[in-house]
């Protein structure tokens, strides 16, 4: 496989905080990448290092199998970014916002291509209209016009969906899967939302106080393989009876049982429970990585 | 690409109505200021040439479209910082604030070129700022007062210019006039690259040209040593363009000086954006 994109071991320091901390991973061409982590990780960081907004203090990064510190122009020409929210010039229109931003990207784009990628991300007829005009959904389509107009290889989006509402968020969705699959583009996405993720990439990674926690393939990551089992039940005496279940009970507390288990073997576990009289209330899971991610967010949350 | 990019910088500037509030301002005080002098200007003249009455005999048309000029010049030269702190000191800091900045600087252009272009607009944007003064006073002055000897009084002496040289020492004290204003577009761009809200760097400008005027006018010994360094200092020369003979020592002087803080503003602004991580 091509690798589009290389990180190796970045760290990001400011004075005494380690923003980011020998990170490494690997975007292969075709890749919709997800990076995943709660607010304050170092998602932002480490996507601005890849676009040339923040200097590492140590590790390299190679894009296109070129450093990006001796080849950063022609790096650029091939990628396409919104970083955190996309921000235009306000008292211009949409039209000539990309029309600038296209020529910016070394390339002058004619009139029906720019009418072409608005429509696209459907802003057909709201295309002289001024951007102070536009809702926050609007900016945001516009910002994808802006990430496409030079049809670049790579796209790097930085939390795309923050701040749109449920309909905005499907549709941003939308595109980019369509990015990926009609147009062949090479897509890395952040986010601190783990679903989100799930829903469009076929890779990720987990960061948390800069570091990486987990990355690989999300199929193999977020499989029902490793579950974290939840049956809620009632408190009797029989509870003490409860034996580990060969090691897959992890914690009983508060008539709550938690298991480490596979889906497969959910059916067993209830129907042993039952044999032993306990009245089960609920039976939930989640996937381990699911449980592991929603932890680390309410710890970062409540620090 | 310096090119195509200075196209843009010049589109982005004269897109917004900020940037010719200038303008405005100075065709509004040159029409008020041109309709005083029409209507009472011979009392305005008597009142400059009262010292010169008991000594001299004045005869001629000394109210004319040169001294009328000169007057404008003198009078809204002083308020030109303003007007070009308010968009210049916003050229980075504005892109910043508004986010902007990190589309821009993830585009294939270098940093360095992205400053030379805002600089090389901010530049454009003050010299057509003294152009439209110098133009505009010029044009109505001589249409409404007609031409003739410009006569220019300072502290310790009358000069009496010839109205056939005006034209061209007008012209040459607009060029002066620029080069003293590229210190103030050059330090509120550099103000620019050290804030994320363009306030900061138009309102810093203005405080520290009020701070190096005050020094610059108040007659205590211990300021005397620093006058000379001072930018504000050297910011009247294109009076100088005024007298006969020209004092091109002195001019040059303050030309040199004028033009070492530009350098030394710009080298700060580059290194600082090279070096900057884009954080907003």
């Amino acid at each position: 496989m091509d690798k589009i994109v290389e990180l190796n071991k970045i760290s990001k320091n400011y004075d005494s905080f380690k923003a980011v901390d020998e990170l490494s991973l690997e975007v292969q061409r075709g890749d919709v990448f997800g990076f995943l982590g709660p607010n304050g990780a170092g998602k932002s960081t480490s996507m601005r290092m890849m676009l040339s907004l923040i200097q590492p203090t140590q590790g390299s990064i190679k894009i296109f199998g070129k450093e990006l510190s001796k080849n950063r122009n022609d790096i650029m020409r091939r990628i396409g970014c919104i970083i955190e929210k996309p921000d235009f010039y306000l008292y211009m229109s949409a039209e000539k916002n990309i029309d600038i931003f296209c020529r910016l990207s070394g390339v002058t784009a004619p009139k029906n291509k720019i009418h072409e990628t608005l429509e696209l991300v459907g802003l057909k007829g709201r295309e002289k209209d001024k951007v102070k005009t536009y809702s926050h959904g609007m900016k945001q389509r516009l910002g994808i016009a802006q990430t496409l107009i030079h049809d670049p290889e790579l796209i790097i989006l930085d939390e795309p969906t923050t701040g749109l509402d449920p309909q905005g968020i499907i549709d941003i969705r939308e595109m980019i899967l369509r990015l990926k699959n009609e147009m062949g583009k090479t897509i890395i996405l952040s986010s601190h939302i783990l679903s989100e993720i799930e829903l469009v990439a076929n890779r990720m990674i987990i960061i948390n106080k800069g570091k990486e926690i987990v990355q690989g393939e999300v199929a193999t990551l977020l499989s029902t393989q490793h579950l974290v089992l939840t049956i809620e039940v009632e408190e009797t005496s029989e509870l003490s009876n409860v034996d580990s279940f060969g090691n897959k009970l992890v914690s009983r507390e508060n008539g709550k049982l938690l298991f480490n288990v596979s889906r497969e073997e959910i059916p067993a576990i209830v129907s042993q429970l039952n044999e032993m009289g306990i009245k089960i209330f609920s039976v939930s899971y989640r996937r381990a990585l699911e449980e592991y991610f929603l932890k680390l967010t309410t710890e970062n949350y409540h620090a | 690409m310096i090119y195509r990019l200075l196209k843009i910088e010049l589109y982005k500037i004269f897109s917004r109505p900020r940037s010719y509030i200038g303008f405005v301002a100075i065709a509004v005080l040159i029409f008020i200021i041109q309709l005083a002098l029409f209507v009472d200007g011979k009392t305005y003249l008597s009142f400059l040439t009262q010292q010169l009455d008991a000594s001299f005999f004045l005869q001629g048309n000394i109210l004319n479209g040169y001294l009328i000029t000169y007057i404008i010049l003198q009078t809204l030269i002083i308020q030109m910082p303003l007007m070009v702190a308010l968009v210049c000191g916003d050229l980075i800091s504005g892109e910043a604030s508004s986010g902007t900045i990190r589309l821009l600087a993830t585009k294939p252009i270098s940093r360095a070129d992205i400053i030379t272009a805002k600089l090389l607009a901010g530049s454009c944007y003050t010299l057509l700022l003294v152009i439209w003064l110098g133009g505009v006073a010029l044009l109505f002055g001589l249409m409404i007062f007609k031409p003739g000897d410009l006569m220019v009084l300072s502290s310790d002496h009358v000069s009496i210019i010839p109205a056939g040289e005006c034209l061209w020492r007008f012209f040459v004290a607009c060029l002066v006039a620029f080069i003293s204003l590229s210190v103030v577009t050059t330090f509120s761009f550099m103000l620019s690259t050290f804030s994320d809200n363009s306030i900061v760097p138009i309102v810093a400008t203005m405080a520290v040209i009020i701070i190096f005027t005050i020094i610059g006018t108040m007659d205590v010994p211990i300021f005397n040593n620093i006058k000379p360094f001072l930018f504000t200092t050297h910011m009247v020369v294109w009076q100088l363009l005024f007298q006969d003979p020209i004092d091109t020592v002195t001019v040059n002087k303050s030309l040199l000086i004028l033009v070492a803080y530009c350098v030394g503003f710009m080298l700060v602004t580059y290194y600082r954006f090279l070096k900057k991580d884009i954080l907003s």
